[in-house]
């Protein structure tokens, strides 16, 4: 029982004294730091207006690195930033965001000014550290020269003084300091010696420099006899990326676990087909007002339009709605992370072009009230013997936005082929615009829903509902907005009809079916483009004589011969890049609101 | 009635920087009484420009500010009642037109399209003003010239003017000027130093690279100024950015942020925010 006790209160001892792990870590919870998550955006903001181009920030996956040892770093020309960087207090006060900013900005200049890597060939541990220190240098006076504030923001994270002399890593840091900061004194020979050649080399253009005063550097540390413990002698100053970008090396052990970046839009499924979908309440039985003939609960039957003959064909498509797989809801935060200022740019669109608020209707010969300016016009024409004009009321309208909006996707085969000129596939593209207009639609308030379609002849037109106009934007919505897949053909027409169908439920007063599509129908069991070509066409003439506005934004940059005679010349957009997503958009709205 | 047109003479010359050839490019415009149209973001130097030119002709200025309620009536003119009876009141169009000003009608595209229908007359080679209330046809002056701004911003994505309209103008393009121009600009009008000058154009331009990246417009050249006055009546250099430059244009605490830490990169670490 004694020994119990005594060992409780050894323990209570280690770690009210700082001592054990556990309360180190209790007690960096409540020293202030700042997270990454935080202010990732406006260092990405600062960066771009330093150089007018965007850089990838990522945090450091911490479980590979030790705790509290994490540098930044940089790879795949990405900046890899630590997920918190604590305040400390050096010669001033550093908050963690000014250690962010500079980590950031060196790792990108790094990136703009370290063109080539140095060779790793035949240079030992120390000649690489010096050489790394220099380099450092290199970059940060190039930039300085562009911005010379950054000298003060870069030196203030630099604590080496000349009284730090028992390691070779002592004398790096001061190093460091001395060929960033001219005002930190220290009259070590080796330190001057850096210094000296440093800024006696003509160019620093290009990183020869920073071999050479390098190798020189370290030949002559020699003479201190002190060794190098790679592990230990590191750069103090918390923002020094680790230099990895800095050095060639050979790269057998790239480990795939942390190759988030590109391939970040391959799908990775979480669930498989069935699993978690009978959860959700898409296999609720739809309303009574059904198309003709459904053979099954989720199963509709629509006409087709036969160009031949000019006669509809009844019964004669078969749709059937299927449950969205769902994907990794990471690729949806991905892509609004990625297109932020759109997102924003969009909203403020919307929100400009929305209509709401009081109109006044003037010249009304019977209105609610009297409009003043024209009132005292018709009374100074009366005086000046004019006839006056008698519309002297007016009325005030309010006029309430008023939109449903559904947004129709084309997921056939084609949209797995990569557009032509750019990385991305068309479902790629076709996502990324879902989930922007889905992110700025959800903001303005208007009720959407996001659909998608694929076809294997008529007989089986899959017909997907991402996400209802009654249901939420949610988690489950975006899982399966990233989890959709491109396979078979494009039947328009009937998806058109059926989401007409679905449109037709709402009781907004304006419609809008927005049809995302890369290539003319075309399916299994029909020959030739005509055919549905004209299908189409009735099927969005159809639905504009219920009242709904039919729009297409045609990924296909060359898609404007037979989008126009679909959907008419004024309505559809060709998008082939996100970034010009809001202009179309607005003139999309605009027609809509004409 | 002359002292009518007296008060619209600009007295003493404006300061304005030519930045290319565009005084004389207005000036053979205005020889051939051409319309005019000057289009550039906002705080560029526009309305100086105008100002300047008007001086150097030696012609008088009318300046409109354009809006949305404006009405045809405001351009024209209208009757008004007095103890009389009624009494025309000409607009400052149809001052213009009668007494040979340069009538500039600024931020154009505020204005409704029907409104800017009634210049249509004056800017072609009938360079007339019907008065339809008093059945009077003005002849323009024979110095009248129509000039009109015109910010090709985003707003004007809705707001544009007629195609009828626009092409009855030629167009200068204005932009903010290079960065040692723009630096003697501000020296000059507000006595900062060049250097600190040069520090403001520097933190502009990082402005300027995020417009449509989370800012609507760029750090403007007269935004400079205010801050360059600010300064050069001492108030401290990071707080007359601060107050100047970072916190009108945006409340975007992130923007924010950023702009803070562009002014520090120039004037360096910022006490004050």
């Amino acid at each position: 029982m004694k020994s119990v006790f005594s060992r409780i209160s050894r323990e209570l001892q280690y770690y009210l004294g700082k001592t054990s792990r556990a309360s180190l870590v209790a007690w960096k919870k409540d020293h202030p730091s700042t997270q990454l998550i935080d202010v990732q955006r406006r260092i990405a903001i600062y960066l771009y207006a330093l150089w007018g181009q965007d850089f990838v920030i990522k945090p450091i996956d911490e479980d590979f690195i030790n705790n509290g040892k994490y540098k930044p770093f940089v790879e795949n020309s990405a900046i890899h930033l630590p997920n918190y960087y604590y305040d400390f207090a050096g010669a001033s006060h550093v908050t963690g965001l000014e250690t962010y900013r500079a980590a950031s900005v060196h790792a990108a200049a790094h990136l703009i000014y370290t063109k080539n890597a140095f060779p790793d060939k035949a240079l030992d541990k120390w000649q690489k550290a010096v050489i790394s220190v220099i380099e450092d240098a290199r970059v940060e006076t190039l930039l300085i020269r562009e911005f010379p504030g950054l000298k003060q923001l870069w030196s203030m994270q630099h604590a080496a003084t000349p009284s730090n002399s028992e390691s070779a890593g002592d004398y790096l840091n001061r190093l460091a300091r001395a060929l960033l900061d001219e005002t930190y004194h220290d009259d070590d020979p080796w330190v001057s010696q850096g210094r000296a050649l440093f800024n006696s080399a003509d160019s620093l253009e290009t990183h020869d420099v920073s071999m050479r005063v390098g190798l020189t550097l370290a030949h002559e540390f020699q003479k201190k006899n002190i060794k190098f413990n790679a592990r230990s002698d590191r750069l103090m100053a918390p923002y020094r990326d680790d230099n990895r970008y800095v050095w060639e090396f050979a790269k057998p052990d790239s480990s795939p676990a942390q190759e988030l970046p590109t391939s970040f839009f391959e799908l990775k499924l979480l669930m498989g087909n069935n699993e978690f979908a009978s959860a959700d309440e898409d296999t609720k039985p739809v309303s009574e007002d059904k198309p003709r003939s459904q053979s099954g609960p989720d199963t509709y039957s629509y006409s087709e339009w036969d160009y031949r003959s000019q006669l509809n064909t009844t019964s004669w498509v078969t749709i059937r709605e299927k449950k969205p797989r769902l994907g990794d809801l990471e690729i949806i935060d991905h892509i609004v992370a990625q297109n932020n200022h759109l997102i924003s740019r969009m909203e403020k669109i919307l929100h400009a072009i929305r209509y709401s608020g009081v109109r006044r209707i003037r010249k009304l010969e019977d209105g609610d009230e009297v409009d003043v300016d024209a009132a005292i016009r018709a009374l100074i024409d009366l005086r000046s013997g004019v006839q006056p004009d008698t519309r002297i009321m007016m009325r005030s309208l309010r006029k309430n936005r008023d939109i449903s909006v559904l947004v129709l996707l084309d997921l056939s085969n084609s949209t797995n082929q990569k557009i032509a000129g750019q990385e991305h596939t068309v479902l790629e593209l076709t996502r990324q615009i879902c989930v922007l207009f889905a992110d700025v639609i959800e903001d303005v308030g208007d009720p959407f829903a996001i659909h998608g379609f694929c076809s294997r002849s008529r007989h089986n037109v899959e017909y997907f509902r991402f996400k209802d106009f009654d249901q939420p934007y949610d988690d489950i919505s975006k899982a399966k907005i990233a989890g959709m897949t491109g396979h078979s053909s494009t039947r328009m027409g009937a998806a058109i009809r059926h989401a007409a169908y679905h449109l037709n439920g709402q009781e907004a007063s304006k419609k809008l079916l927005m049809l995302i599509t890369d290539g003319a129908p075309s399916d299994i069991d029909v020959r030739g483009k005509k055919y549905l070509l004209y299908d189409a066409k009735m099927a969005v003439k159809d639905a504009e004589r219920n009242g709904i506005h039919t729009h297409c934004l045609s990924l296909d940059a060359n898609a404007d011969q037979y989008v126009s005679q679909i959907f008419g010349a004024r309505n559809y957009k060709v998008v082939d890049h996100l970034s010009c997503l809001p202009e179309k958009m607005l003139m999309m709205y605009a027609g809509l609101t004409r | 009635m002359k002292d009518v047109i007296s008060q619209y003479f600009v007295k003493s010359e404006p300061y304005y920087r030519a930045v290319s050839d565009e005084a004389a490019v207005y000036e053979a415009a205005y020889a051939a009484r051409m319309p005019m149209m000057l289009k550039g973001p906002t705080g560029c130097g526009k309305t100086r420009f105008i100002e300047y030119m008007a001086w150097k002709l030696g012609r008088p200025l009318i300046t409109v500010a354009c809006n949305e309620d404006m009405t045809a009536s405001d351009l024209v003119g209208r009757f008004l009642l007095d103890a009389h009876g009624t009494r025309w009141q000409d607009g400052p169009l149809a001052i213009a037109a009668r007494f040979g000003a340069i009538c500039y009608l600024d931020e154009i595209v505020e204005a409704r399209q029907d409104t800017t229908v009634v210049i249509h007359p004056l800017t072609d080679n009938r360079r007339a003003l019907p008065l339809e209330k008093t059945s009077e046809l003005v002849q323009a002056h024979p110095d009248f010239q129509l000039v009109i701004s015109y910010n090709p911003g985003y707003q004007s994505v809705m707001k544009d003017l007629k195609q009828s309209t626009k092409q009855r103008f030629g167009a200068l393009d204005f932009d903010y000027p290079e960065h040692a121009i723009e630096e003697e600009i501000v020296s000059h009008e507000t006595g900062v130093s060049r250097e600190d000058a040069g520090k403001l154009v520097s933190i502009a331009k990082m402005a300027r690279k995020l417009k449509g990246h989370g800012l609507d417009e760029g750090i403007s050249t007269r935004m400079l100024i205010y801050a360059g006055t600010l300064i050069a009546r001492g108030v401290e250099t990071r707080r007359a950015c601060g107050v100047a430059l970072v916190a009108p244009i945006t409340d975007d605490p992130d923007m924010r942020d950023a702009l803070y830490a562009a002014v520090a990169t120039f004037f360096g670490k910022s006490a004050t925010k």
